[in-house]
């Protein structure tokens, strides 16, 4: 492994070009990330002769090693092709040293983090329970704040999107009351001959939650009924599912696809808040779930340092995107929707202290705004460590040893109030909260 | 704090005052005024919903009433946030009614169908077909023996006419409903109601398949304990969201305090209470059931009757001692049962000093109240009257044979029979199935007049016991207050 790595490969771009021409040089082009990881950069100027050419290009694989673009190590305004990507809106501002630097990242894989976020909110709310790993109480939670408000005669639509591993229509669903298709069936049938109005209801099935005293459950689940009798059919299925459609030559991103998908189904009957379940992890099929769909994301995790690293991970990625709508002029309020959810908490009140401290660390290193001197400080997105209704407070589900055998589908009556109120209350009333908040949100200018 | 007192003789009055209306007749009209919506009712409104379920006086009829009222159809898509109810066109679809309509069957018409062979599918379909036609061009507004002759010749004109009123209706941002309420006045017999109910099911699972087509059932809760009923396929998609229509006790005493606030006189009064006790945030000043908490509603009941039931706590508090009291086997009580308590309880002399009524009123209350709902409940289900009259001066909770014996020395089952005489809808729908006993212990359990313990033994709750003189297993003897 000689020569620069990937993590160095940027920095040397940057120091090779600034050295040789100027930091202005650099921030006025744009770099471009293949595929592979090879970069090329394109020059916000014209080239002043053959030699700037043929010496930048020289010095850059030099420099870069095995990650220069051998055949075309810098091209420049006028060259074929260079103005549009010196203006192509995916451009993330990525900041190397004290300096910004243009970056397109081609990625076949992980494209759906690149995205533009969705700001706006939706009527009805939508709420994504999100996590980086399994088994920190997510769906258990979704199922109880569900239950919780067909209780209070509200009407909740629960969406399963993790369709590499689903199980929330089988935690809702008893089997005779999956319905025929799922979510998976409606992404593929979407991008060939799309579905009629009137076969929507085939995708829903009434949970057992549904209260004939008070309000509705219903669940679109991953796998309906036809892929269960046709197990060999769901892998192939998966592959089409998340993938972009491409309609009369524009293509339609899976977020997109998703989000209409909801709002076909919520235009139809009436629903008071929409819940999504979606893929654990930072892979491709958490994105749209994620940045898409304009929902409030709670993501689940749990004390460790596991849950804080991969949030890290995930939020560095975030910063890229915010800084880029910053540029582009948005003012980036996604950013206000993403609510950490401290899973399995103990009593002990110095861990949870340290787990909000660690909260405030991440939101305020990458979704946070930066603070300035200039006049304009007010509009800033930056709030104290310790207020309550800040992005960064966490929603606290206790730990506790009744939920490990929970399963309302077979057994309704497992969900009575008593049985969840001591350890969920504090969860539901900030899941309240947040829900109330974002349909404020979505009011115009009220 | 104290400084205010308010007049309780007003509010006393009124009380007395109060006329809990009986049940609400085919075709009458309820104002936007006198409609008091409880949070829990909520479903009855969602569209997606098609089946309601209600014992006797939760408000089936009610709801068929207030959803065919123009007015009163804005203010509940508002209030319950239904925005799509304020543009549904409420149609009667069946209600029980002898009186002619463009829409809806009498009962007349339906009975002679199916007494004439004609299949119960049919018969729907064709009434959905007059109903869903009015808005299209074309003639089928007459007769349903003539639509359902069309429909024999004509297999897809069911499909065909709904489909053109759904393009319709979808077009012009409204949705069609279709009421159907009284259904155990479908036919004189069970077997035959069962069939025209069951029928009228799985047309509305099929109505799912349109955008802006739904039907709304009402049901009784025998009809509906019935498993016959729901023997088709996709039977599950009706019943598995179906609405129960019941009253919690905080809807109970936000009505109290509605009917109340209607009264002129007593209106003030009320108000000066709940300030006293700051308690003002509990006043449904507008009719909707305001969410406010159960302990800020008690301070208001507290101020009206009194915080005990007694001199101190040994004897429950009256905020909860009163539902409780007054509630079935389901643990629910209906709205006019609630109200005749309270009415009962106003008529109760002396007069208490510092509050509008005191316990011994409403003890006086539930007795009367009792009685009521008795009266009430043998107008919907004749027979129970035979089987709680066979245990009278018995104990309960008992065994089940030993009920089943009693039951046998007095011939209830053929007394019901008898009873009934030509129509056998007077008797319990599960008669149908044999096994006479079970099947009416069964029933009694599906309207909770009796219910099951845990231990298998046969109880009835204090509400129906007291009235049909049936005595309660204790300990302690007590010599009888009543006199």
């Amino acid at each position: 492994m000689a020569g620069p790595l990937f993590d160095d490969s940027l920095a040397v771009l940057v120091a090779t070009l600034a050295d040789l021409v100027d930091g202005e040089f650099v921030e006025a082009g744009t770099a471009l990330r293949d595929a592979s990881g090879q970069l090329t950069f394109i020059a916000g100027r014209e080239a002043a002769d053959d030699a700037e050419r043929d010496k930048l290009g020289a010095a850059l694989i030099e420099a870069l090693g095995s990650y220069a673009r051998t055949d075309r190590p810098i091209s420049f305004r006028g060259d074929s092709g260079s103005e549009r990507l010196l203006s192509a809106p995916e451009r993330l501002p990525v900041k190397v040293g004290d300096r910004f630097c243009q970056v397109i990242d081609r990625r076949i894989v992980g494209a759906g983090w690149l995205d533009e976020p969705t700001s706006v909110a939706t009527d009805p709310p939508r709420v994504v329970f999100a996590t980086l790993k399994g088994g920190v109480g997510r769906s258990t939670a979704l199922a109880i704040a569900a239950a919780d408000l067909a209780r209070r005669n509200r009407n909740v639509l629960v969406v399963d999107l993790d369709l590499e591993a689903p199980g929330l229509g089988d935690l809702l669903l008893a089997s005779d009351r999956t319905p025929e298709f799922g979510a998976i069936d409606y992404l593929v049938e979407d991008g060939l001959g799309g579905i009629a109005d009137s076969d929507l209801y085939r995708f829903i099935g009434s949970s057992g939650l549904t209260q004939g005293g008070g309000g509705r459950v219903d669940v679109l689940p991953a796998l309906g009924r036809r892929s269960n009798n046709q197990p060999e059919n769901i892998l192939p299925k998966l592959s089409r599912a998340m993938i972009e459609d491409v309609v009369g030559g524009n293509s339609i991103p899976v977020a997109a696809q998703i989000s209409k998908m909801i709002a076909r189904i919520t235009a139809r009957e009436q629903y008071d808040v929409v819940f999504i379940d979606s893929r654990a992890g930072l892979s491709e099929l958490a994105a749209p779930a994620v940045l898409g769909l304009g929902a409030t994301v709670l993501l689940f995790g749990t004390a460790q340092k596991q849950t804080i690293e991969g949030y890290r991970a995930l939020f560095a990625a975030l910063q890229l995107l915010a800084q880029r709508d910053t540029a582009a002029g948005r003012d980036a309020d996604w950013r206000m929707m993403l609510k950490p959810v401290y899973a399995k908490a103990s009593l002990d009140a110095s861990v949870s202290e340290r787990f909000v401290d660690e909260m405030y660390e991440l939101y305020s290193a990458h979704l946070y705004d930066a603070e300035t001197d200039g006049a304009e400080a007010i509009d800033l997105l930056r709030f104290a460590r310790s207020d309550e209704s800040a992005p960064h407070w966490p929603l606290i589900v206790p730990f506790s040893q009744s939920f490990v055998d929970f399963d309302p589908g077979r057994n309704a009556d497992q969900l009575t109030q008593n049985f969840y109120e001591q350890t969920y209350r504090e969860f539901l009333s900030g899941l309240d909260a947040a829900i109330n908040a974002s349909t404020f949100a979505s009011e115009p200018n009220a | 704090m104290n400084a205010i007192q308010p007049d309780f003789a007003v509010l006393r009055d009124a009380i007395a005052a109060f006329d809990p209306s009986p049940r609400v007749e085919p075709n009458a009209t309820i104002s936007v005024e006198e409609a008091f919506l409880p949070a829990g009712h909520r479903g009855v409104l969602d569209l997606r919903r098609q089946l309601v379920v209600g014992n006797r006086g939760m408000g089936k009829s009610f709801w068929t009433h207030a959803l065919l009222s123009g007015d009163l159809r804005s203010r509940l898509a508002e209030v319950y946030k239904h925005p799509q109810l304020a543009n549904a066109d409420v149609v009667i679809g069946f209600n029980g009614s002898s009186k002619e309509s463009p829409t809806a069957p009498t009962v007349d018409e339906i009975t002679s169908l199916y007494a004439g062979g004609c299949d119960p599918d049919l018969i729907w379909r064709a009434v959905m077909i007059r109903i869903a036609s009015r808005a299209l061009p074309g003639k089928h507004s007459g007769s349903l023996d003539g639509i359902i002759a069309s429909l024999g010749t004509d297999p897809n004109l069911y499909s065909r006419i709904l489909s053109q009123a759904d393009d319709e209706s979808a077009r012009t941002g409204k949705t069609l409903l279709v009421v159907f309420d009284a259904l155990d006045r479908l036919g004189r017999d069970w077997e035959s109601i069962r069939q025209l109910t069951r029928a009228l099911l799985a047309l509305a699972v099929g109505l799912q398949s349109f955008r802006a087509i739904r039907a709304k059932i009402f049901m009784r809760v025998d009809q509906f304990a019935d498993q016959e009923l729901f023997r088709f396929p996709d039977s599950s998609k009706i019943k598995n969201d179906h609405v129960d229509l019941f009253w919690r006790p905080a809807e109970l005493y936000g009505l109290l305090l509605f009917e109340l606030l209607r009264d002129p006189q007593a209106s003030g009064p009320l108000k000066e209470l709940a300030e006293r006790e700051d308690a003002i945030a509990a006043l449904p000043n507008t009719g909707a059931q305001i969410w406010s908490s159960e302990e800020t509603q008690a301070r208001i009941i507290n101020g009206l009757a009194g915080e005990f039931m007694g001199s101190n706590k040994k004897r429950g508090r009256v905020y909860s001692w009163l539902p409780l009291h007054l509630s079935d086997a389901a643990q629910t009580c209906s709205p006019r049962i609630f109200l005749t308590a309270w009415k009962k309880a106003a008529e109760h002399y002396p007069a208490p000093a510092g509050r509008a009524v005191d316990h011994l009123g409403l003890q006086e209350g539930v007795r009367q109240a009792s009685s009521s709902r008795l009266e009430e409940l043998y107008e919907d289900y004749p027979w129970i009257q035979p089987a709680l009259e066979a245990l009278r001066r018995q104990f309960v909770p008992m065994e089940r044979e030993q009920l089943f014996e009693l039951w046998a020395s007095e011939r209830v089952v053929d007394r019901i029979r008898e009873k009934a005489a030509s129509d056998e809808s007077r008797t319990p729908v599960k008669f149908l199935a044999g096994d006479e006993p079970s099947a009416l212990l069964s029933s009694m359990r599906d309207v909770a007049v009796m219910e099951e313990r845990a231990n298998g033994k046969i109880n009835v709750p204090d509400i129906y016991r007291v009235e049909a003189a049936i005595l309660r297993k204790g300990g302690v003897a007590v010599p009888k207050r009543r006199g």
